[in-house]
């Protein structure tokens, strides 16, 4: 048994069991006023919007099997009170009087709506659409999209769908006539949308508008770009300035030594001097004939001294000589309380060695060792095959003799290490105190020298 | 009269002159010997009277002079030879000691031997101590001044200030005394300079420890004893850095 309802459309009365037919199965109103069985066996409803023409069978088991359900919407076809049909011609009461048609006339609605753009609001306000491509800040990006697809019959069961064809993967399907996108992030979009009319024809062409919301200035290519230029800028100058201290490190590094080698190159070492002159005027006083010759190697030794203050490295033939006026005159003062071995290969004297070290290696050791005649201070110095001169002493320390500062020492290794990135070598064992000090060949000199 | 001596020098022609010098000043005076180390000498004092007095070089074979005095008392005077040794020289000056510097001149060796001839046999162990102290690190805390027949021995930190008087020194103590002393005040200014003392004028040598005020516009400071000092314009910068006022 079929029931029309005022509100919740067609019911179907079985047995023990009740179907519902509304809207949603493609009723046309849920407000149906009559019913009409016709002649093949299908139903005709009468609502306040129109006709619905539902086309069923009945399987074995005398269940109802909906077909199709057509509806016919009409200008002048509204407040159905009654139908009936006969073959093809449907009669129906309405409020504007008695309405029939002809079925088989009345064809399906093969016209594809053609569907528009109608509006845009952007942050709630709206936007006339003048160009396809709209340009967007990044914080207008609230918006709401308005579309109509024109259909002349049943308007209102007018599908739609649409999409962001950037964002969205399939079509979404509404009745209604627009669409909100409440935060949309920045990028370039396109928005489509097309119409089905109530028979099921969709719109032959796609309403579109594409629109652009600006990424803000900082998340810009450009601002990216900028910023990471500034960055690298940056880099370069921290990496600039680093470099730039290494490098004034290492300048002043080899300034100070340049100096704490020069001082000790320039002292005239006053001790030195004045126990010279001490010996002097007692060779002078007694007329004894050491005096010239002493003189003369004094002055050779003072001479040279301020001569090659401001030389680097030199010829080992020029520090040895200056070694030996300078040990000439100690064994004046000291008799057989020194003894020194020489060893020297002559192909070595043309090899360059730093000026003054030897010299100030040989102060040190007198300086801090016991000279005495029961045991005197024997020192050996002699080259190696390695290109290297060893300066070497019996250690008989003085008493009470502060510990050497090793200031000259030190000095000298942070010249040959900075100049020729080589490093003298010191051993001090119980019985000896050890020195090698590399010497280089003129090719190193001349090629290695900066 | 016959004075002995001994020669204490690790240099064989700086011995053999100081003996020519001493025969050809005074013949009569008998040198016992030369030694040239520490060693020898401690070996000779434990063995031999004392002499009348040493010459002793600063720098010897094995160590400085100094290490003697460690383990021998000198009761006799000693007249330090050096060629250069600023150090050494301040810790004998701040004692008041002789000292000759090399090349020896005769006319000075000839002086220091009269001085000693004229001076009666003076105890100077203290000396020598202070001197120990002095060499080993040991600020040291009095300062000897010499006078006619003995060595006075004053605390530094009871010296307010010193000033020049030609070339006698005054020596204005906390307890208000004042000493005359036969010294230059330069000679006050090289050993004094370290231990809390700094010459703001030309005549003046103050201790830091006793200014009591800074006078901006006259430039001058007062000292805790009440005396008005001046100050030199080109000392003043160095002052009140010193001072901890800058």
């Amino acid at each position: 048994m079929w029931i029309a309802t005022r509100d919740t459309g067609l019911i179907l009365m079985t047995k023990n069991h009740l179907r519902f037919f509304n809207t949603t199965n493609g009723l046309v109103s849920n407000f149906t006023h009559c019913l009409n069985l016709d002649y093949q066996g299908n139903i005709w409803v009468g609502t306040n919007t129109g006709i619905s023409n539902i086309m069923l069978h009945y399987d074995n088991e005398r269940n109802c099997i909906i077909d199709s359900i057509k509806n016919i919407v009409l200008p002048n076809l509204k407040e159905i009170n009654c139908i009936t049909s006969i073959k093809n011609i449907v009669y129906s009461g309405t409020n504007t009087g008695l309405v029939s048609f002809d079925l088989s006339k009345l064809g399906i609605n093969k016209t594809p709506p053609p569907v528009y753009i109608t509006g845009l609001k952007i942050n709630n306000k709206i936007v006339s659409i003048n160009s396809q491509k709209i340009n967007l800040n990044y914080d207008e990006n609230n918006i709401v999209i308005n579309y109509v697809g024109l259909t002349y019959r049943d308007a209102s069961n007018t599908l739609y769908r649409y999409k962001i064809k950037e964002l969205d993967t399939g079509w979404i399907y509404t009745q209604y006539t627009a669409v909100q996108y409440p935060k949309l992030p920045p990028g370039s979009y396109s928005f489509v949308v097309s119409a089905r009319n109530s028979d099921g024809v969709w719109s032959k062409d796609y309403a579109t508008i594409g629109f652009t919301i600006d990424p803000p200035l900082w998340a810009t290519w450009w601002a990216k770009a900028s910023f990471l230029l500034v960055l690298v800028l940056l880099l370069y100058w921290r990496l600039h300035i680093i470099l730039k201290r290494e490098r004034i490190k290492v300048e002043t590094n080899r300034i100070v030594t340049d100096m704490q080698l020069r001082e000790l190159r320039e002292q005239m070492d006053p001790h030195f001097l004045f126990n010279n002159l001490n010996t002097l005027s007692y060779l002078v006083e007694n007329k004894l004939p050491d005096a010239p010759i002493f003189v003369n190697e004094l002055s050779k030794y003072f001479r040279y001294s301020l001569q090659s203050r401001n030389i680097e490295f030199t010829e080992l033939r020029n520090e040895l000589q200056q070694a030996e006026r300078y040990i000439h005159l100690l064994k004046i003062r000291y008799g057989n309380k020194l003894l020194v071995h020489w060893d020297i290969k002559d192909a070595m004297l043309e090899y360059f060695i730093s000026n003054h070290s030897l010299q100030l290696l040989l102060e040190n050791i007198t300086k801090h060792n016991i000279l005495s005649e029961e045991n005197p201070l024997v020192v050996e110095i002699k080259t190696t095959e390695q290109s290297a001169l060893i300066v070497k002493n019996n250690l008989q320390p003085k008493a009470g003799n502060e510990e050497s500062t090793g200031l000259g020492l030190k000095s000298i290794d942070e010249r040959y290490n900075l100049l020729y990135n080589k490093n003298i070598k010191i051993l001090r064992t119980a019985d000896y105190f050890y020195v090698e000090l590399p010497l280089l060949s003129p090719y190193e000199y001349e090629n290695t020298y900066n | 009269m016959n004075m002995k001596t001994l020669i204490i020098e690790d240099e064989l022609p700086a011995a053999n002159r100081l003996k020519n010098l001493l025969n050809s000043i005074d013949e009569t005076i008998e040198i016992l010997g030369v030694l040239p180390s520490i060693e020898k000498a401690l070996d000779w004092f434990s063995n031999n009277a004392f002499p009348d007095f040493i010459l002793m070089d600063i720098e010897l074979s094995d160590g400085k002079c100094f290490e003697i005095f460690k383990q021998v008392k000198i009761p006799i005077p000693i007249i330090f030879t050096t060629a250069y040794d600023q150090y050494a020289l301040k810790a004998i000056k701040l004692n008041a000691l002789d000292y000759l510097l090399k090349p020896i001149d005769k006319g000075e060796l000839a002086d220091a031997l009269k001085k000693i001839e004229k001076t009666a046999k003076p105890d100077l162990s203290a000396n020598f101590s202070a001197l120990v102290d002095l060499v080993n690190g040991i600020k040291p805390k009095k300062i000897a001044i010499k006078e006619a027949s003995s060595t006075r021995f004053i605390d530094i930190e009871s010296i307010v200030r010193l000033q020049a008087d030609s070339n006698y020194t005054l020596l204005f103590l906390i307890d208000k005394t004042k000493i005359i002393t036969p010294r230059t005040l330069k000679d006050y200014e090289d050993i004094l300079s370290d231990l809390g003392f700094f010459r703001v004028h030309n005549a003046h040598l103050i201790n830091l420890n006793f200014v009591e005020k800074y006078f901006k516009d006259s430039g001058t400071i007062e000292m805790s004893n009440g005396n008005t000092i001046e100050v030199s314009r080109n000392k003043k910068k160095e002052l009140l850095l010193k001072l901890g006022i800058v």
